[in-house]
């Protein structure tokens, strides 16, 4: 199963979840999210996501600046962001176990 | 992949002078061109978004092209295909259309477009200036040429020229026209361009076709009541016909015929192109017979044009009865001479008036 759109949906939970334990840069986070195991996440929708939630209020943003090179933009959570983590998350633990019951019982039926 | 690196190295330059807030120092190019050719493809939204959505972005593909040997495009695709993507993660809208120009007809398009390379054309050709006014006198005479030729009028010299002054007032107010008049005259400037060559071609060529008119009046020879004269027959004061007659005017100019005009394509081709001697005797005519259905066949005599006196007769009658009796002895002798040149074409006995 290509799990390219499967990540579209959840994108905006994976970022929050890997900004809400520590802040990161926008390849930072795209970095940790394949570190996670979701091989298939785009670096620019991660950066697009990055300033959606941004925009929505869930983040924080500021930039560092660097001597030897260009500087870097992080991004924090905040109270809202988590507010919308813990959200977003309880959605997707119930959908997830409907889900995993779903394909037990198909699994019985096999 | 050649072209866009082409265009990267473009892009190289430019990012390097604009001085972008995220492009301090130890960006490569090809960092920097990747990240402005993102940028130019979301040129279309508020600046403000634009620097969020690519604020440190150098930094970050500068660690990932650090990473690996692997190019940028190779690794991440077409700046287009990252910035597109970038929108929609974002939830911008996709790029609209273009915004600027208003719609524009073909027409309008392409003739604008044709004037603009017009006036280059002009500023690179000073020339062109001083040759107008050649220009404008062309196009008068041209166009009067055509509109008395379209009437069906042979187009003299004076309205040529009256054609060419015209033109040449107009071309020296043209540029101060506009509306109706400027589209007047770019008809007639395109009107006059094509019929140029061909009006050249018919007043050269002209000379050659204009006898159909002119050379009646011009050409030698005689005209009575239209027509040419393709012979003339001579009778004496008896009425005797007059072998190789010649006929002058009062000015003493030989009257002279075409021998072609009596050509019948049979026997020797005339060999002269003017005879001024009659009947005129060419191929196989003898001058006095045989000019066809449609010609007046000569009698052998005619009544005298002075009837014979009495006392005249009475005077001379032992030496004059002679041509009384030549007239006579005339008649017979007929029938025996036309037989020999051309007997089909005989109509002397039935068709004398």
């Amino acid at each position: 199963m290509d799990t390219t759109q499967l990540v579209k949906g959840v994108l905006d939970l994976a970022v929050l979840a890997v900004v809400a334990d520590e802040d990161g840069y926008g390849y930072d986070v795209v970095r940790r999210l394949r570190a996670a195991g979701l091989e298939d996440v785009g670096d620019a929708s991660v950066y697009g996501t990055l300033r959606r939630l941004y925009a929505a209020g869930a983040l924080t943003s500021y930039v560092v600046p660097s001597d030897e090179g260009p500087h870097r933009k992080y991004y924090g959570i905040n109270a809202e962001g988590r507010a919308t983590l813990e959200r977003q998350g309880k959605t997707w633990r119930s959908f997830a176990g409907v889900m995993d019951a779903l394909l037990e019982t198909a699994g019985e039926v096999a | 992949m050649s072209a866009m690196t082409e265009k990267i190295t473009q892009d190289i330059e430019r990012d390097g002078a604009d001085g972008e807030p995220g492009g301090g120092g130890g960006v490569s190019a090809e960092v920097a061109a990747y990240v402005g050719l993102v940028r130019t493809a979301l040129r279309d939204l508020p600046p403000e978004d634009v620097e969020d959505l690519t604020g440190g972005l150098e930094a970050d593909l500068s660690e990932l092209a650090a990473e690996t040997e692997e190019p940028l495009i190779a690794r991440l695709g077409e700046p287009s295909a990252y910035a597109a993507e970038l929108r929609s993660a974002a939830g911008f809208p996709p790029p609209g259309p273009p915004p600027a120009e208003p719609r524009q007809s073909w027409w309008r398009r392409m003739s604008s477009g044709s004037s603009a390379r017009w006036l280059r054309w002009r500023a690179e050709h000073p020339w062109l200036e001083q040759a107008r006014p050649v220009w404008w006198v062309l196009r008068g005479a041209v166009l009067a040429y055509v509109l008395f030729a379209f009437l069906g009028a042979q187009p003299r010299l004076l309205i040529l020229v009256l054609g060419a002054v015209l033109s040449f007032w107009a071309g020296l107010h043209q540029d101060q026209w506009d509306g109706w008049r400027a589209g007047m005259r770019k008809a007639a400037n395109v009107a006059a361009a094509v019929m140029l060559l061909p009006v050249l071609a018919a007043l050269v060529g002209g000379r050659g076709s204009a006898p159909d008119y002119v050379e009646v009046v011009s050409q030698e020879g005689v005209s009575v009541e239209g027509e040419r004269p393709a012979s003339f027959f001579v009778y004496d004061a008896d009425g005797q016909r007059v072998d190789g007659a010649r006929i002058f005017t009062d000015q003493g100019t030989a009257l002279t015929v075409s021998p072609w005009d009596s050509y019948d394509g049979t026997g020797p081709e005339p060999a002269q192109s003017q005879v001024d001697t009659f009947p005129v005797v060419t191929g196989s005519l003898d001058g006095w017979n045989g000019w066809g259905p449609d010609g007046w066949t000569p009698p052998v005599a005619i009544p005298p044009a002075f009837p014979i006196d009495p006392a005249d007769e009475a005077t001379t009658d032992p030496s004059t009865g002679e041509p009384t009796e030549s007239v006579t002895a005339e008649v017979p002798e007929e029938p025996t001479s036309p037989p020999t040149p051309e007997p089909t074409t005989e109509p002397t006995g039935t068709a004398a008036p």
